[in-house]
């Protein structure tokens, strides 16, 4: 009986843990990377390209050199940042306003 | 050994818990996932963002009045170190500064004081990127399709490097300062391989090609919207180029090339904003582009790139509009080796192909020491 009640307490410790452990992936999750950084950008880089106003993403650095995923966005609005995560599979995420991304080629009118 | 169940059983819930705290903490998110720097940047700082508009007017209002002092020479619309916008007043004189009011009609002055302001011809050493050489001519300058005019406008980019494709030497730009006419339209013309490469670009000689030298003959490899590299090159004319392949203000490269690492500091040579200095801010992008089917012309495809490079652009004070095709180096001062190709932008962010991907597609090697 000891040792049933004993376990159930065990089991319910390890399920709180894991469901707080979860309850971060709605924004991305935070956890202690288990993936390098490439393949975390790579499984992610569709889905974040796809989100209207999204116009990049990359790989960088945190200010104490650890690996971080960079989110480019052409106008960081609220709802934008909230849609966004703020960790991939344990690494940080930044979100950098960028602007659009355009050919940087000179034009002028040919009679101003 | 119902005591040692009991102690055993103690020890593993002690285990269980000190887990799943461990586990809960690693769960958290980092104290800074965000740049501080990304904090304010919601606030609309565009000239059309009512704030914005509120300020320029209280500018406009108190400019004269402030000016009227010798020692204030400019002012201006900005955004204060609290991230509101503000106005901004430039002083030559610490007495102007200590002088200048800290409100105006509620709303923030930032005092910033300055030398005076001089007008600036050329970007650096007297060096000019946009004028006309004596051939033969150095790299990291202006130039582009002999053609480039559509649609009431002329484009032009840069000449940025030089190449050897199977023992011919061929300058080095992007596809769509060489070839990206790919429709009649405004001009009733697409590029092709033979078409002239011209010194300066259109943009720098009123649009009129009379006025330019051509310096090469397009290669039309059409790399977009395929491959991945925004690239094009064009076949030297004998005695016009500078066959060392030297580029204004870095002078002479290696024949080798060096991958791009985050921290990276680099420079690039372009007709736009000349010789400048930045550094790598991030790797392995992948970003999308939207290209047109000619000068000022109708939308032409979005090319999405991977494996690009990032370069910080504050402020375009890295690369510009008319940098385009400019090659970006290692900074150091003898024959530094190549690390991209520059091809795209926005104001606070440069964009570059992995040299080492053009030179691949191409069957290129640089053209250096």
């Amino acid at each position: 009986m000891v040792r049933a009640a004993l376990l159930f307490a065990l089991a319910a410790l390890v399920t709180i843990a894991g469901c707080r452990a979860g309850s971060s992936n709605g924004k991305g999750g935070a956890d202690m990377p288990q993936r390098d950084v490439t393949t975390v950008m790579n499984a992610h880089v569709d889905a974040l390209m796809a989100t209207d106003g999204v116009a990049g993403v990359a790989i960088s650095e945190t200010d104490d050199r650890k690996p971080c995923i960079v989110i480019y966005v052409v106008q960081l609005t609220d709802a934008l940042k909230a849609s966004l995560p703020t960790a991939l599979e344990g690494y940080p995420v930044r979100i950098e306003e960028s602007g659009e991304f355009r050919p940087l080629k000179g034009e002028v009118p040919a009679n101003p | 050994m119902k005591k040692l169940f009991r102690v055993s059983t103690v020890a593993m819930l002690l285990l269980a818990l000190a887990v799943s705290f461990g586990l809960w903490g690693c769960s958290r998110e980092p104290a800074t996932p965000v740049a501080p720097e990304a904090a304010n940047v919601s606030v609309d700082r565009s000239a059309t963002s009512p704030s914005i508009r509120g300020v320029m007017n209280v500018q406009e209002r108190y400019t004269t009045a402030l000016m009227a002092d010798p020692d204030v020479i400019g002012t201006a619309t900005t955004i204060d170190d609290n991230g509101q916008p503000a106005v901004l007043l430039l002083v030559t004189s610490d007495r102007a500064r200590r002088g200048a009011p800290t409100m105006l009609d509620g709303t923030p002055v930032k005092v910033l004081l300055t030398d005076r302001i001089v007008a600036m011809k050329s970007t650096g050493g007297g060096v000019s990127h946009t004028a006309k050489q004596t051939a033969p001519i150095k790299l990291g300058t202006s130039g582009g399709w002999g053609y480039d005019l559509a649609n009431g406008y002329c484009c032009a980019g840069t000449l940025g490097s030089l190449v050897s494709v199977g023992g011919q030497k061929r300058i080095l730009s992007n596809y769509h300062v060489f070839e990206s006419d790919i429709v009649s339209g405004g001009n009733s013309r697409i590029s092709a391989t033979g078409d002239k490469i011209v010194q300066p670009g259109l943009i720098d000689v009123s649009c009129n090609a009379a006025n330019a030298q051509t310096v090469a003959t397009l290669v039309a490899t059409r790399s977009l919207p395929n491959a991945n590299v925004d690239c094009s090159t064009a076949n030297i004319v004998s005695g016009m180029v500078d066959a060392t392949g030297n580029i204004l203000e870095i002078g002479t490269i290696s024949a080798s090339t060096v991958g791009a690492s985050v921290g990276q500091l680099v420079k690039k040579s372009g007709r736009t904003t000349g010789l400048t200095r930045s550094k790598v801010s991030a790797l392995n992008a992948t970003i999308s582009v939207a290209y047109e089917n000619e000068c000022a012309g109708g939308a032409a495809f979005t090319k999405t790139f991977t494996g690009q490079i990032v370069i910080t652009n504050t402020r375009s004070g890295f690369l510009a509009g008319g940098d385009s095709g400019s090659l970006m180096v290692e900074d150091i001062t003898t024959n530094p080796r190549a690390v991209g190709l520059l091809f795209a932008g926005s104001t606070s962010t440069a964009i570059a192909n992995p040299i080492g991907q053009v030179l691949s597609f191409l069957g290129a090697t640089m053209v250096g020491n």
